[in-house]
């Protein structure tokens, strides 16, 4: 008998020390590999195969237990046999939970929004306060497969279902594409390679484990990389805190360090020299003002002007650098008015942001922009500033209590004792990331305001010119004053980098951005098995199983599955090479549509007996629709594929990423209105209504 | 089922009370702005106490609904 069987009634406790054993000894190896990895270091392995190791290692114990657990029956495939206890289901849910966003994106936004970025950060936890108390036990014991099922059983059409399905197809789409370009990026960080090539690097991860045992093999791979992934966000964490504050725990000294922020800001803004490249980049924005202005003769312009300084250097026979560096410039121009606009309204926008004081950032203690007691002004800028924080994390929160990938692990518990308290340890477990990254992002704050900004360009740590040569689209410094010294507006750091430039920032050794980065992998390639599973389960399960071919075999059932999962994988990963919009957008817009389309009908299906298939199924729609309507008439790059004409207005200045807080108040009223105007559900549904309540 | 009215009543107060009233609340606590540390660490500590009480009534209501199944007065 493998480690994963239950052995059924009266083995479970045995089954759970079998686990508790295996699983320690995974942390302890891991740490272990860490260990090894710095000694390793020390012993001057060469840093090429230190980054292979950290990325291939874990990749190779997360498929030996996928393979030692695959499965074909159904019933291990799509809810691991409803036999996960309730702390590995905890750990499980925690590991799809926390996702590249999560991991890579989080710290930087914090960074950059302050108080702002908070609303991530409670939005993706308080949410499980709603599923805990509203859905969770419910689900369980409902148990069937999908949640697309229990909208079909609960309002007995396949409608519901349906919409279920193809909502659960659109939002874990839109999720694991952003998943699989956060893969890319730190795998061609760690190797090399093209973020393209990294991508289907990632994508053979994510499918030894996912194609062949479904859930049951998901499951227990899940828990490995939850483990992995938070070793990997402590280990830095704990160093930089021990540096800085001389206390292994950042938590308890967050105040004094946030309190050290608010002074350097204070000084940083009175700088002089800050203010003088406030003014050289308001002069920028004047001239790409100018240019906007006209594009077709300001891009005539500018490559007459190049194309003199070419002729000039030639004629003059001027050295062959400088020559190359004239050639690269004109080559470089935009080939038409189209993309001129755009690359120079993303110019100006930059500049104008970094012109602010501070760089455009608020200042980190306070809450909001603006003030509620100034000019009109900035009582526009707080009303709304604090208006989106609260949409946006009614999204996050709603939008968690509706994600399909992790209410179907509702089901995979043997009781609804044991759903809410793997809520409980998913929260916990969640909580321990979630709680450091206020903290980390004050520490990395203080660090760049300390060691970076103020210190002369020449004497600037060796990483910082490498990241900038690389990628100077993620890190970029310009001494726009000229004086030799950097200054907190020359500097631009792309928000998904912060977390993988902390341990550099900290000066640890190279091996700890290697075990960050199997970190930041073990997030996207947890969440991506959870999300492909869903989606394949959409089409085999609720769409072919249950609508068309009832009579098929599950061998067969579980084939397809296997099929449809290969061909999302593929279709995912091709979109992300795309390089489509950033990841943070991505993940926030999927939870809104979520949000949008399960939420009221889950909650009415539960609460309200009266709610019929006619309301789910207008509810459902309205709500989406409404969601999607705002998203596209609003959201810049989804305006260009849908080639919206019509001058963009926000509703009550509410952002794109938030349109959940229009569809499911939509959603909620449809629901109630239509199941009112037609007839009640028969009794079967009652009793089904009463048994999943508990009250039955 | 009072009991998850309340603790939602509690998870509402706790989230969206705390948002809206954040340039209110402008005081010390341990060293930090009271408002930055409630979003930062104190709201999730109060729904992770939110999460695992439920769990312990839901255990106890169980166990009730499952006595008196035994035993019907």
């Amino acid at each position: 008998m493998s480690l994963f069987d239950n052995p059924g009634p009266g083995g479970e406790q045995a089954f759970s020390r079998r686990l508790r054993r295996f699983y320690a000894s995974v942390t302890l190896g891991f740490l272990g590999f860490v260990a090894t990895m710095v000694l390793a270091e020390r012993m001057h392995l060469p840093k090429a195969w230190l980054g292979l190791a950290c990325l291939l290692l874990p990749v190779i114990l997360y498929a030996v237990i996928g393979i030692v657990s695959r499965t074909a029956q159904a019933d291990q495939y799509y809810v691991a046999g409803r036999s996960v206890p309730p702390l590995f289901n905890g750990l499980a849910i925690a590991a799809d939970w926390m996702s590249a966003a999560s991991f890579v994106g989080l710290v930087g936004t914090v960074y950059e929004a302050g108080y702002g970025g908070l609303a991530y950060v409670m939005g993706w936890t308080g949410g499980f306060c709603l599923v805990a108390l509203l859905i969770a036990p419910y689900l369980n014991r409902f148990g069937q497969y999908t949640i697309p099922d229990f909208l079909g059983a609960r309002f007995d059409s396949h409608v519901p279902r349906l919409l279920g399905a193809a909502a659960a197809v659109l939002v874990s789409f839109t999720y694991v594409v952003a998943q699989l370009y956060a893969v890319g990026l730190i795998t061609s960080r760690l190797t090399g390679l093209g973020v393209e090539v990294g991508v289907m690097v990632g994508l053979g991860g994510v499918l030894m484990c996912s194609f062949l045992g479904g859930m049951r093999a998901i499951t227990w791979t899940q828990v490995a990389q939850c483990i992995v992934l938070l070793v990997a966000f402590t280990l830095p964490v704990v160093w930089l805190s021990v540096k800085q504050t001389d206390t292994p725990l950042p938590h308890l000294v967050f105040g004094t360090q946030l309190q050290k922020i608010t002074q350097r800001e204070e000084e940083i803004r009175a700088d002089p020299r800050e203010r003088a490249v406030g003014d050289l980049l308001r002069r920028q924005v004047a001239l790409y003002d100018a240019k906007l202005s006209n594009v077709a003769a300001a891009l005539e312009t500018d490559r007459a002007e190049a194309q003199a300084l070419v002729t000039r250097l030639q004629a003059e026979n001027a050295p062959l650098d400088s020559y190359q560096a004239a050639l690269r410039g004109l080559t470089r121009l935009p080939v038409d008015a189209d993309e001129a606009r755009k690359l120079w309204t993303a110019a100006r926008a930059s500049a104008d942001l970094r012109s602010q004081p501070l760089a455009g950032m608020t200042p980190h203690a306070q809450a909001f922009r603006g003030d509620p007691q100034g000019s009109a002004d900035e009582r526009t800028a707080f009303e709304l500033d604090r208006r989106n924080f609260l949409a946006l994390m009614f999204c996050l929160m709603v939008g968690t209590a509706g994600m399909p990938h992790i209410l179907t692990r509702l089901y995979a518990t043997p009781s609804p004792r044991a759903a809410r308290a793997s809520v409980a340890w998913a929260l916990s477990f969640i909580s321990v990331l979630y709680l450091t990254v206020p903290v980390l992002a004050v520490m990395i704050k203080l660090e760049v305001f300390n060691a970076l900004v103020g210190t002369p360009i020449d004497r600037l740590p060796a990483w910082v010119s490498s990241w900038a040569k690389l990628h100077p689209g993620l890190l970029s410094l310009t001494d726009l004053n000229g004086d030799g010294v950097l200054q907190l507006a020359e500097l631009r750091i792309d928000s998904d980098l912060f977390m993988l430039i902390t341990p550099e920032l900290g000066g640890m050794p190279y091996a700890v951005t290697g075990i960050v980065a199997a970190g930041g992998l073990a997030a996207a390639l947890s969440t991506a098995d959870g999300l492909l599973l869903t989606i394949s389960s959409a089409f085999t399960h609720d769409f072919y199983h249950r609508v068309i071919a009832p009579t098929a075999s599950p061998a067969r059932r579980v084939a397809l599955s296997k099929l449809l999962l290969l061909a999302a994988a593929l279709l995912a990963a091709n979109l992300a090479a795309l390089r489509p919009a950033n990841i943070l957008f991505l993940v926030s817009a999927a939870f809104s549509l979520a949000a949008a389309a399960f939420f009221p009908a889950l909650v009415m299906g539960i609460f309200c007996k009266r709610a019929n298939q006619w309301g789910a199924s207008a509810g459902m729609c309205a709500g989406l629709g409404v969601t999607l309507y705002y998203m596209s008439v609003t959201q810049p790059w989804l305006r260009d594929v849908f080639g919206v004409e019509s001058p963009l207005s926000l509703w009550w200045g509410i952002q794109p990423v938030a349109a959940a807080v229009f569809g499911v108040p939509v959603g909620f009223a449809v629901i109630a209105v239509v199941s009112w105007l037609t007839p009640a559900p028969s009794a079967r549904i009652e009793a089904l209504v009463e048994r999943v309540r508990g009250t039955g | 089922m009072h009991w998850t009215a309340l603790l939602l009543v509690c998870w509402f107060v706790m989230s969206f009370g705390a948002v809206l009233l954040a340039r209110v609340w402008e005081f010390s606590l341990f060293g930090s702005p009271f408002t930055v540390w409630i979003a930062g660490q104190g709201a999730m500590l109060v729904f992770l106490v939110i999460v695992w009480f439920y769990a312990h009534l839901g255990d106890k209501h169980d166990r009730a609904i499952a006595e008196s199944a035994v035993e019907p007065p």
